[in-house]
């Protein structure tokens, strides 16, 4: 167990607050709660990239990077239609 | 270990209490405009700290060190934009458009 590997598995061990607001919060809270947890996620996946020394994982953060801007903007967008 | 190591040490310390920080201030807020300052600081602060360190250790011109600086930038840039966009729902919902209110302009 490296630091890069420590280092992922605090932010995963971070993820367990974002998802007490996500769960107990009203819905916008949840939104910006969500944000978050793809933030930690795409950089516990990057810890873990550089910590088992594999040069192919790093696409995966990338493509949870792009993926994060298209799904909160979707949120928002129908957000934006309905009254919950 | 040398400098170098302490270093990408540090960094990783320094990106890991960054994203800790903003997990904690997502809890403590009572707001969600509050709440979106520290999801922002999370996607600009943490991963560029955790980018430096990949590319201190990796070097700069390496494949590793380049998708970690894509993904810290493409996390920096997107989530700006998606703030922007979730603090104009946010205003919407709460107020029911846009405009600011008299008391606003009277402040400004």
């Amino acid at each position: 167990m490296n630091v890069w590997l420590i280092g992922a598995t605090v932010l995963l061990a971070a993820l367990l607050p974002c998802g007490v607001v996500l769960v107990r919060a009203p819905i916008l809270d949840a939104l910006v709660a969500l944000e978050l947890v793809t933030t930690l996620a795409t950089v516990a996946l990057l810890l873990l990239a550089e910590g088992y020394h594999r040069s192919s994982y790093f696409a995966v953060p990338i493509v949870l990077a792009f993926l994060n801007v298209v799904g909160a903007l979707i949120f928002v967008r129908f957000l934006a239609d309905r009254r919950l | 270990m040398t400098v170098r190591d302490y270093a990408v040490d540090a960094l990783i310390a320094g990106g890991v209490a960054a994203e800790l920080v903003c997990c904690l201030g997502l809890l403590a807020m009572r707001n969600a405009i509050d709440r979106l300052h520290y999801a922002g600081a999370g996607a600009a602060l943490g991963p560029a700290l955790i980018a430096a360190a990949v590319c201190v250790r990796e070097g700069f011109v390496s494949s590793e060190g380049l998708n970690s600086l894509l993904t810290a930038l493409l996390l920096a840039f997107g989530s700006a934009a998606v703030a922007g966009a979730t603090a104009r729902l946010i205003r919407f919902r709460q107020r029911g458009g846009l405009e600011s209110t008299p008391a606003e302009r009277e402040r400004a």
